[in-house]
């Protein structure tokens, strides 16, 4: 769903999805790190979508877990790693060196995915923010075992599930042990307005 | 405001905090230190506050604290730190304790901006979840122990498994209380039962039991569940295939108990013991061939013995006559003559015995039923032995109830028996002794009892008297028995589907007895 009030130029989608690639090859690279295998990414879709929309792409009616980061800036933005709740019982187990029951590492997950997420979102976002030349205020990451479409579900301020969001997705794959998973960030129609101004005024630094 | 820029409120809310709070300016020096800190770290505010975190904390090796701090500082990036992922990176203890226990910690890392005078901190949190992490460490033991058990109990399995197996045997299970049976492969093959499922009635699993053996399995389970027969549950009993053929199954199992005590459910093996019952049945039959082996070369044997007395006496005086015929006196050829005839007769005395028991014996022995009375017959024998009786000056006495004595029988052959028993008797009894007998109706029966005054049968040779060529070892004393007579009278009594037997009277003598049925089913 194309959403009329705002067309994005060709530079400025080429200017966004530098910027995020920018941003999830940092965060690529942390979760490497975290994993000790290769990362790999997809380009990032930029697409204008309602929050159903969004949730289908990411599966209909899915369990999955999320942890969210919401940040205040030039722009506000959600910023989501998602995995299904599977693959990321195998992203701690990896993390983890000790031995551990599968019981107690689903104790564990909920714990040790927040920080995953934590340090993988943080390392895109101030990348991000470097370039922009920008200061976020980030909230501390939440952790949510939740449905695809109840995802967008009280985490950002919407004037209804028809609304269109604009949607930044990026598929991710632990290329060793076949592991899913997503980096999503979401705009509201409100924010949408502030990245285009944002979007405007980085291009006009360069020209 | 205070010195460091932080509200005496602010402070006072993160003194009232239960976590630990750590404030740091944009220098990374400390500017608050709550009463938690103090109390877990050992080290006082007063200590803490103005100087540089690292001092405080030299020897932190956790480089994400680090860098998540410096982040913090430089741009506002909020970070958790799990205790999943940092193994207790504060050194910070449960207080008051011998030994020092080193907390597991939770840490949040967040900005705050006092807006008065637009300042930023750092402000670490740091939350104790020694508890949960314990929580989770017993939990972890608590599966480690269970997976061992589900392993031993893997193994068990399977070691049952296979001495199951290797034990041909099918595993069943009653439930008592739904009458229903669990099968497993194995023990459906065992029963002919061809269907795929495990759990069948009780009425369905029935209809596979060979016909004459479900009243007694029938019986032996209820009894088993009625705790009458202990714990163990064993029996043996025959399954039919739809071609008819029958298989010997062993049902063995115990009976397992609820929490009441009662009789819960029945849990066992089924084996099929076809061939064992088979190798028995050769087993016996062998047995009883091997008897009947010994039996027929003792009949040899004593057959030529009893035949070759009397023929000895014939010859010997036949050959004592033709030696001395010139010589001797009349007399004495007259008595060699009469011992001739003496043998001669005793050797066709015994082979009419003889006859008389083989016919008996392969069944050929005609029985003539008809209604007698049993007194009569005693009378006619009593009378028959009179002039001998006489001479010994012997006694008879006769008891009876007025019209109890009559019964269908051969009234010929039981006379026979009469005689024998009643020839014995005088045999044995003194001279001047009585001999009585007494008729009695007795459950469907008629019982005839010979007592004598003699010594009596010793008790080893109660059992065997009815036997082919026994004599009680008092009267092998060349009385003139064949041995066969008692063996005869078994046989009357038997093919009357009666029953005979000897005892020794408590006041002395013995008492032969035999008692046949008041009517028969042929008559």
């Amino acid at each position: 769903m194309e959403n009329s009030h705002f067309e994005f130029s060709e530079m400025q989608y080429d200017l966004l999805k530098e910027l995020f690639n920018l941003g999830i090859g940092s965060a690529a690279s942390s979760l490497s790190e975290l994993v000790n295998q290769e990362v790999i990414l997809s380009v990032p879709d930029i697409i204008f979508e309602t929050p159903e929309e969004l949730a289908n792409r990411l599966g209909h009616d899915q369990n999955i877990f999320s942890v969210s980061q919401a940040m205040e800036g030039p722009f506000d933005m959600h910023s989501m790693l998602i995995f299904n709740p599977e693959d990321s019982f195998d992203v701690v187990k990896q993390m983890l060196d000790e031995h551990l029951s599968d019981e107690t590492l689903t104790e564990l997950q909920s714990e040790a995915l927040t920080e995953i997420g934590n340090i993988v979102l943080n390392s895109c976002i101030s990348v991000i923010a470097e370039a922009l030349g920008e200061s976020f205020k980030i909230q501390l990451p939440i952790f949510r075992d939740t449905k695809t479409h109840e995802l967008l579900d009280n985490s950002i301020p919407k004037r209804g599930s028809k609304e269109v969001l604009i949607s930044i997705l990026v598929k991710m794959e632990l290329k060793k042990s076949l592991i899913n998973g997503h980096l999503v960030f979401v705009l509201n129609t409100d924010s949408m307005e502030d990245l285009y101004k944002t979007l405007n005024t980085l291009l006009e630094s360069y020209e | 405001m205070s010195e460091s820029g932080l509200s005496v409120d602010l402070k006072n809310f993160f003194s009232s905090l239960n976590s630990g709070v750590i404030v740091l300016d944009m220098q990374a020096n400390i500017v608050c230190w709550n009463q938690w800190m103090e109390k877990h770290s050992l080290i006082p505010g007063y200590k803490a506050i103005g100087k540089p975190f690292d001092e405080i904390f030299p020897e932190l090796v956790n480089q994400r604290i680090h860098q998540v701090i410096s982040s913090n500082i430089k741009t506002g990036l909020p970070a958790i730190l799990s205790s999943v992922l940092n193994k207790a990176p504060f050194p910070l203890y449960i207080p008051n304790t011998k030994e020092k226990e080193r907390l597991q910690q939770q840490i949040n890392i967040t900005s705050i901006e006092i807006s008065t005078t637009s300042s930023r901190y750092c402000l670490i949190n740091i939350t104790d979840v020694t508890a949960s992490i314990k929580r989770e460490r017993a939990l972890e033991n608590q599966v480690q122990e269970r997976k061992k058990t589900e392993l031993r109990l893997i193994k068990r399995t399977d070691q049952l498994q296979s001495a199951l197996y290797a034990s041909n045997a099918g595993v069943f299970q009653f439930d008592i209380a739904t009458k229903e049976i669990h099968l497993d492969k194995k023990a459906r093959q065992i029963c002919f039962i061809i269907s795929g499922k495990s759990i069948f009635s009780y009425q369905q699993w029935l209809k596979n039991i060979y016909q004459p053996d479900t009243h007694s399995l029938e019986q032996y389970l209820q009894s088993s569940i009625n705790e009458e027969l202990g714990y163990q549950f064993d029996f043996e009993f025959r399954v039919q295939g739809v071609d008819d053929e029958i298989r010997w199954v062993v049902i063995r199992g115990v009976i397992g108990l609820d929490a009441n005590n009662q009789s819960k459910n029945i849990n066992g093996v089924l084996v099929d013991i076809s061939r064992q019952k088979e190798h028995q049945e050769l087993v016996l039959a062998k047995e009883a061939a091997e008897i009947a082996n010994q039996a027929k070369s003792a009949f040899l044997a004593n057959m030529s013995h009893e035949l070759r007395t009397p023929l000895h006496g014939i010859l010997s005086f036949a050959n004592l006559g033709q030696t001395r015929i010139d010589k001797a006196p009349r007399e004495k050829l007259e008595s060699y003559f009469s011992r001739i005839t003496e043998s001669g007769h005793r050797l066709l005395h015994l082979l009419n015995d003889l006859l008389d028991l083989s016919k008996m014996e392969a069944g050929k022995m005609d029985i003539n039923f008809v209604e007698y009375d049993l007194k009569v017959l005693v009378g006619q024998a009593i009378d028959e032995q009179k002039a001998r009786m006489d001479e010994l000056k012997i006694n008879t006495e006769c008891y009876y109830q007025s019209g109890e004595s009559f019964a269908v029988f051969d009234n010929i052959r039981i006379f026979q028996v009469i005689t024998n028993f009643l020839s014995n008797a005088i045999k044995h009894t003194p001279i001047e002794g009585i001999i009585s007998f007494d008729i009695k109706k007795l459950n469907g029966y008629l019982q005839l009892e010979i007592k004598d005054q003699g010594v009596g049968i010793p008790e080893g040779e109660i059992h065997t008297i009815f036997d082919k060529f026994q004599q009680s070892s008092f009267t092998e004393d060349g009385s003139g028995g064949t041995g066969l007579g008692l063996a005869i009278c078994k046989e009357i009594i038997e093919g009357h589907n009666g029953l005979l037997g000897v005892k020794n009277n408590p006041e002395g003598g013995a008492c032969f007895y035999f008692k046949i049925p008041l009517k028969q089913k042929q008559a």
